[in-house]
């Protein structure tokens, strides 16, 4: 199997997973936030994944994790496509336009801002600004999933200008100009979706992992993600940090070795935090690695 | 000079690109309640006077007083003097790493050497703050110390896909060079080929530290609030929560004008080292983001 492939296929599965988890969490009638039996339960066939430090199902708030992500991640490729594929095409096919290039130094201010700096800040601009931050908490997952998407426009429309800009005075453009076709119906039709479609899903790809990547990040720090008791695979790993520290303090923390370190894991299994520190792992490097093997596979697709 | 033309304009935009932050971000936080109040205790009565003492500040060294009371210059410096060396010492890991795997290990491993990228593009898929996390859990990293900032190091450089876009970024490069006419005849000459490689290696690599600025920079924000480290992230992370306007805007400003400059240090670099752009503006505005 060639590697182009293989990408496909592992990118392929990895999103069909999400995509069947994110549909059996409709499913799911149980609440994420109330505990259900008692706190650090191993797995069992009650729970197959065991209970957290709370008494909560484990596997139910994996489950339900997906909320925090899925269509916030796609309202950010929604925002990033609206905006920067007509910027980046318009940029590209007009190049010499005087509106090019205050469009051009736009986004080489927005490209200038560290994607986090940019989200945490504005995000606690809005949670300061509302009265009453709780009541606006799913709405602040959208916050994120905007400004996520306007950290990542520069980045679309730069590699799709400079796809556009290549394919402007190819023969089968100037061939479509000598029949009179209009520069839009070129533009859009010719260009864009016979030429560079595969990029686009490709920055879509890697949007979708930065913002799973954002969103788990400032979930596990607290303050601008995900609010608890919602769950998501980054505040699970931060609700068991402490438990996971407890069991390894037991454990020679001062020790580096490798069987100071194995028994530390074994007390973690025993008392029910390692599989609150695995499944979550697990579930972030997968994702992610699955959405860049498919962007991978979207940017093999055309040389 | 063309080229110093060129520069004039780079630069030119690069300041712009820092004032335009400072208005954009402080304009931002002038709207957060109390801010305004706050900044008029200090003297200034309007946005406009805030932006222009902010201005007159960052020449003079002097940009007032956090919330907490202490000079934001002091707090700026120091936590620069933190994560700087972080952010530095991640590259150069991350670049010198991705250096000896590309260019003097290549395809030699045969076998090994795929399995051995293949896990570290696969350690590099991990989020830092999950590298944090794991180093915590399991290795018990000290709040402070030499062996934190050494596994910070090593978190930054190989997190959030940092060493797997280097990987990526110099195999292209180098493959690409490698099919090149001159390298070629080099080669066949049998005359050591390894003087032209690095001289044409130097602006990409440039490019991917240039690219990699504002990962890491985001990087070291998540890895300070995990690890405790006292630097820019973790001060700025605070003052987000106290809304703190005048030490947010002057950590902003500082973090957008690293990565603007790090643009910048690339445009010098080509000027530099290709002779073409001397002569040939249109070769200066390829390839810059």
């Amino acid at each position: 199997m060639r590697l182009r492939s293989l990408s496909a296929v592992l990118g392929a599965i990895v999103v069909s997973i999400l995509v069947g988890v994110r549909l059996l969490a409709l499913f799911v009638h149980v609440d994420p936030a109330e505990p259900t039996d008692a706190p650090l339960l191993g797995p069992s066939s009650a729970h197959l994944l065991g209970t957290d430090q709370l008494g909560r199902d484990l596997l139910v708030r994996m489950i339900e994790s997906t909320e925090a992500f899925a269509v916030p991640g796609l309202f950010a490729v929604l925002v990033a496509l609206l905006v920067g594929v007509p910027l980046g095409a318009a940029i590209g096919f007009w190049p010499r336009a005087k509106a090019t290039a205050v469009a051009r130094l736009g986004l080489t201010i927005v490209g200038a801002w560290p994607r986090l700096v940019l989200v945490v800040v504005v995000v606690a601009i809005f949670m300061v600004s509302v009265s009453d931050p709780a009541e606006w908490a799913g709405l602040r997952l959208y916050v994120l999933a905007l400004l996520v998407a306007i950290s990542f426009v520069p980045q679309l429309a730069q590699e799709l200008s400079e796809r556009v800009l290549t394919f402007q005075r190819a023969q089968f453009v100037e061939a479509a100009r000598a029949h009179g076709l209009p520069d839009h119906r070129i533009l859009f039709v010719h260009i864009l979706w016979a030429n560079c479609r595969e990029l686009v899903l490709r920055q879509c790809c890697l949007l979708f992992a930065s913002f799973l990547l954002v969103e788990t990040s400032l979930s596990y720090l607290g303050d601008y993600g995900v609010p608890p008791p919602r769950p998501s695979w980054g505040n699970i790993l931060s609700d068991v940090r402490s438990q996971v520290i407890h069991v390894r303090s037991l454990a020679r923390p001062d020790s580096w070795a490798p069987w100071d370190i194995a028994l530390g894991l074994e007390r973690a299994i025993n008392e029910g935090a390692a599989l609150a520190l695995l499944a979550p792992t697990l579930a972030i490097v997968v994702s992610i690695g699955g959405l860049l093997a498919l962007a991978r596979h979207f940017a093999e697709t055309r040389g | 000079m063309p080229a110093l033309r060129l520069l004039g304009r780079r630069a030119l935009s690069f300041a712009l690109v820092v004032f335009v932050s400072s208005v954009v971000f402080g304009g931002l936080l002038w709207t957060v309640p109390g801010a305004a109040e706050k900044a008029a205790e200090t003297g200034n009565a309007s946005f406009l006077d805030w932006l222009v003492s902010f201005w007159r500040g960052v020449f003079t060294g002097d940009l007032g007083r956090s919330y907490r009371g202490v000079p934001v210059h002091e707090m700026v410096w120091r936590g620069a003097l933190r994560s700087l060396p972080l952010i530095a010492m991640a590259l150069i890991l991350s670049l010198g790493s991705g250096a000896v795997l590309v260019l003097a290990i290549g395809d030699r491993l045969g076998r090994l050497g795929r399995v051995l990228r293949g896990a570290l593009h696969a350690l590099s898929l991990c989020p830092v703050f999950l590298l944090g996390y794991l180093a915590l859990v399991l290795f018990a990293v000290p709040p402070e110390g030499p062996r934190q900032s050494f596994a910070a190091v090593v978190i930054l450089a190989m997190g959030d896909g940092m060493l797997s876009d280097v990987l990526l970024g110099l195999d292209s490069e180098y493959r690409r060079l490698r099919e090149r006419d001159f390298i070629q005849s080099a080669r066949l000459r049998g005359t050591s080929v390894w003087k032209h490689v690095l001289a044409h290696m130097a602006l990409p690599v440039a490019q991917i530290a240039a690219s990699r600025t504002a990962w890491l920079i985001g990087g070291v924000l998540v890895l300070e609030m995990v690890l405790g480290i006292q630097g820019l992230g973790l001060i700025g992370y605070r003052a987000a929560d106290t809304a703190d306007l005048p030490l947010l805007v002057a950590i902003t400003v500082f973090v957008t004008a690293l990565v603007a400059g790090a643009s910048l240090g690339v445009d010098v670099l080509r000027v530099l080292v290709d002779p073409r752009v001397r002569k040939d503006r249109r070769d200066l505005s390829r390839g810059v983001a």
